[in-house]
């Protein structure tokens, strides 16, 4: 590799980097499932890097990226409409739109996170770890821990929203001091 | 929302739910809340034990160096089931690499011969994608892929392919890659010796030049396994292996070979079919 493909390298990841987990969160929002999302990431990634010589300005890669990743998501959905039932085009764009308008807030939201994380139960957080290993299966899971996998879907439900008003109530917190 | 979120929503919920959220701004925002947060703790998972990993720190922490010597092989095969079974308290989750060619189901597919130009495109010696003949069936689909054992009428003793795989960038300090693949005699006689090679490279697929494999141990990861097909053997026979590969790598070369045996060299071809290149992800059973 040349010293310029080398710095070009670098500087792609630096901004990929920074960038990632606020477009995994806005690939989440415009694919069904958290295993959907992560297929569609795969080809994110290697859709930027292949067009990361097309960007003028680093400073419109943020721009740039979710564009790339609503497009790719939005050919990823147009495959799975057939066996599956997926938001049309224009509730994909007001998600673009709105996501995009609440980086901040939702970067803030992920720092908050780590506390709130925290003060789970040890039972809550086993949960939360087990069912988020990749390729988990959650009736398989409630399967082994003797549960239907409806209470624990309801389970996992409930502790999402615990950590969003957790969250919330970090964040607040945060502003008052 | 959490139906649809578990991809299980009924058509009926899906555009209820999508009739609010396109309505109700607020709706909207709950939405995107927790979407955002169900993928952040996916990442928390990424990054146990204890607390997310700040971006900078992830940044920081890249050696990219270091993880050259990381190549860890592992070769394995078996007759007719790829990696079926790894260990008792593991559990494999295997995502095919999307950027790659897999199958030779479009039979007009070009094959180029030589090293490829780019990625995502077979090339090679002597070869034609074929449906069933001499005995033979495709392991997947309808059509494999024939390498012959002659050009020209002169023998062709070791018929090999390639193929350049742009991997995506990881923040992962290594990724776990199987490359797996099926091969098949005409013949049922012949001996010959089945290869599959994989080079983990840090340069961009479109930088490696025609010359490239003549200077492949300056691969930053290499892995190879084989298969000696015994005489009067039919069939398929699968096999694989799977590579360590770091961050650095930016391309991933595979290879796919055939060594006939100069002595008494195969009259008849010999066939590739369901080549698979996979991430690996393990999760170990409680």
């Amino acid at each position: 590799m040349t010293d310029s493909e080398q710095q070009r390298h670098d500087l792609f990841l630096r901004l990929y980097v920074e960038h990632e987990e606020s477009l995994r969160g806005f690939v989440r929002s415009l694919v069904p499932t958290l295993e959907d999302s992560r297929e569609v990431m795969q080809d994110v990634a290697a859709v930027l890097w292949r067009k990361f010589e097309d960007i003028t300005s680093m400073d419109d890669f943020r721009r740039w990226a979710f564009g790339v990743a609503r497009f790719v998501a939005m050919e990823f959905l147009r495959t799975r409409r057939r066996d599956r039932h997926v938001f049309g085009d224009e509730a994909l764009r007001l998600l673009a739109v709105s996501s995009e308008e609440s980086e901040d807030a939702f970067e803030a939201e992920r720092r908050a996170l780590n506390d709130c994380l925290r003060k789970l139960t040890e039972e809550q957080r086993t949960l939360v770890e087990e069912a988020y290993k990749p390729g988990v299966r959650i009736d398989e899971l409630a399967a082994r821990a003797g549960r239907s996998a409806m209470a624990l879907y309801k389970s996992l439900h409930r502790i999402r929203i615990a950590l969003m008003n957790c969250t919330q109530q970090v964040l607040a917190q945060e502003e008052r001091t | 929302m959490r139906r649809y979120l578990e991809g299980v929503a009924s058509l009926e919920e899906t555009q209820e739910l999508e009739a609010l959220i396109v309505k109700d701004a607020s709706v909207r925002q709950d939405f995107l809340r927790y979407t955002h947060l169900d993928s952040a703790l996916a990442g928390v998972r990424r990054s146990q034990p204890s607390v997310v990993v700040p971006r900078r720190s992830v940044w920081l922490s890249w050696r990219p160096l270091a993880a050259a010597a990381a190549g860890i092989v592992f070769g394995m095969f078996c007759t007719s089931v790829v990696f079926g079974f790894v260990g008792q308290r593991q559990a494999l989750k295997k995502t095919p690499l999307r950027m790659m060619q897999p199958g030779f189901e479009d039979a007009r597919m070009p094959l180029v011969k030589g090293f490829p130009p780019g990625p995502a495109l077979w090339t090679g010696d002597v070869a034609k994608v074929v449906s069933a003949e001499h005995g033979i069936t495709p392991k997947d689909g309808h059509h494999m892929l024939r390498l012959e054992t002659s050009e020209m009428g002169a023998p062709l003793l070791f018929p090999r392919l390639y193929q350049i795989i742009a991997l995506p960038p990881s923040t992962a300090e290594e990724r776990e890659i199987e490359v797996s693949a099926a091969f098949a005699a005409a013949d049922t006689s012949s001996t010959p010796h089945y290869s599959i090679r994989v080079y983990a490279v840090d340069a961009a697929p479109e930088a490696l030049g025609a010359d490239w494999f003549a200077s492949r141990d300056e691969a930053i990861a290499m892995a190879a396994t084989g298969f000696d097909k015994t005489p009067g053997s039919m069939g398929w026979q699968s096999f694989g292996l799977r590579i360590q590969v770091p961050r650095k790598a930016r391309s991933l070369v595979v290879f796919f070979g055939v060594k006939n045996k100069a002595k008494s060299p195969a009259k008849l071809p010999h066939y590739l079919d369901a080549v698979q290149v996979s991430f690996i992800e393990s999760s170990t059973l409680p």
